[in-house]
């Protein structure tokens, strides 16, 4: 499998250690982190997941396994920045995804962040307060996958809930 | 600063008032807006429409805002209120047509101010940067903005923070609008008399401060990353969909000495000592 990150109708800012992408296809905003940046902007087709490790570790001088780099693939595959590959890749591998995951946590921001752009008219004066608390970004690093069965028959505590984020 | 181009009068014996229009053009933040409305709604309209306005009749509008008067079956006054005419918006009274003609010429402005970037925000200044709370309309803005003022901030704006090309922040230079009675009252105590001078002058941004009220909560906000934080400005970008290239840029060359914080907060007034100490 060889990722082929989608370029067309996207606007890039680099930013230092990130990059923010405007999706002009359907008015998403996404700030990706500096490995998912380093990931996606590396991904041109030619490389192999391990090829794609090896560079952005020498890129970021940090140490990225596979793991870290599918589970990038798989974020900037959910938010619509790749063009072929990503869908293919196994979920099999995520044995350490929690490793995985609190790598990235740990570096501080999240892999992939999203927010919709909002049209002129949300910004309209109101006299009825807005229903809904201010947008919050999607966050598109995915919830732990579900605990094995219990052996016991007692079920784990906070099964099936993933990390939530507010801005 | 409105003048009015008198047509012959006619008083509507059912309305009560005189039905020629009057027609002006202002010019704000290099959007031309122009004007047709019934002198009785002229009147109640506030001077200036938009902040930063000035009348301007030299050259064709960007957009033309006309208000007709109807009736409803009672008789009474239905004012259509139309945009380069199609109508968006009926009132049935004078005031709420007031009151969305501004609302209505100010988001218009926002959006179509073609060397800025209107982000909804309120705006202090602090230590010569700006301080920036973005936010929509009754998020708190403006009650977050005082607070810093009688913290010692400079006010700059309660409704927008103004960005232009190099990444300066302007002012909104406007009485801030709060929902309760004891909120104008204090805005006009703090705000009354500055207002009736020049507005300060841009400045670099500083800091951007994004919260949500969670009663009892003293403020212990976390570091926002540069994206982070540039995320939070362009979720309350007015022309983001519109202009998305110039709206990103712009704020991404604003955000280069800046930082960005995110947390809940408590109390106005003590969020707003907080965070003038943390800055």
């Amino acid at each position: 499998m060889k990722p082929l990150a989608r370029k067309n109708d996207l606007y890039a800012e680099n930013l230092p250690g990130e990059v923010v992408l405007y999706d002009k296809t359907n008015n998403k905003v996404h700030c990706l982190n500096k490995t998912a940046a380093a990931i996606w902007e590396s991904c041109d087709g030619t490389r192999t997941v391990d090829d794609l490790a090896q560079l952005v570790e020498a890129k970021l001088g940090a140490p990225t396994n596979r793991e870290v780099v599918l589970l990038a693939l798989q974020e900037l595959e959910k938010a619509g920045l790749m063009e072929v590959g990503a869908s293919v890749i196994p979920d099999a591998g995520f044995t350490s995804r929690r490793e995985a995951v609190g790598k990235i946590a740990l570096a501080g921001t999240a892999l992939v962040a999203t927010i919709i752009a909002p049209a002129p008219a949300a910004h309209a004066s109101s006299s009825v307060p807005p229903p809904d608390p201010p947008q919050l970004p999607i966050i598109h690093n995915p919830p732990d996958p579900p605990p094995p069965p219990p052996k016991t028959g007692n079920n784990p505590p906070g099964a099936g809930k993933g990390p939530k984020k507010k801005l | 600063m409105f003048a009015s181009s008198p047509k012959a009068a006619v008083r509507d014996s059912r309305l009560g008032i005189e039905t020629h229009d009057a027609v002006f053009s202002v010019l704000a933040w290099g959007v031309r807006i122009e004007f047709r409305v019934p002198a009785a709604l002229f009147a109640e309209l506030p001077t200036p429409i938009v902040p930063g306005a000035e009348f301007d009749n030299q050259g064709p509008a960007d957009v033309v805002l006309s208000v007709q008067v109807d009736h409803s079956a009672e008789g009474e006054p239905v004012y259509e209120i139309s945009e380069n005419g199609v109508v968006p918006h009926t009132e049935t009274s004078l005031q709420a047509a007031a009151e969305f003609i501004e609302s209505w010429a100010q988001l218009t402005v926002a959006t179509l101010a073609k060397e800025l970037v209107f982000v909804h925000a309120g705006v202090v200044g602090w230590r010569n940067r700006a301080i920036v709370i973005p936010g929509r309309s009754l998020t708190g803005k403006s009650t977050l903005v005082l607070a810093l003022v009688e913290a010692g901030a400079e006010y700059y704006s309660d409704e927008y923070a103004i960005f232009d090309s190099e990444g300066r922040v302007h002012p909104y230079w406007r009485l801030p609008k709060l929902k309760d009675a004891s909120g104008h009252e204090s805005a006009s105590r703090l705000l009354g008399s500055v207002l009736s001078g020049p507005p300060p002058i841009p400045i670099p941004l500083g800091w951007v401060l994004i919260s949500h009220y969670e009663p009892g909560n003293s403020w212990e906000p976390r570091r926002l990353s540069c994206g982070e934080t540039l995320l939070g400005l362009l979720d309350n970008t007015v022309p983001l969909r519109i202009r998305p290239e110039q709206s990103v840029k712009v704020l991404a060359k604003a955000m280069a000495n800046a930082q960005g914080f995110e947390g809940p907060r408590g109390e106005a007034a003590n969020w707003a000592q907080q965070a003038l100490v943390l800055l």
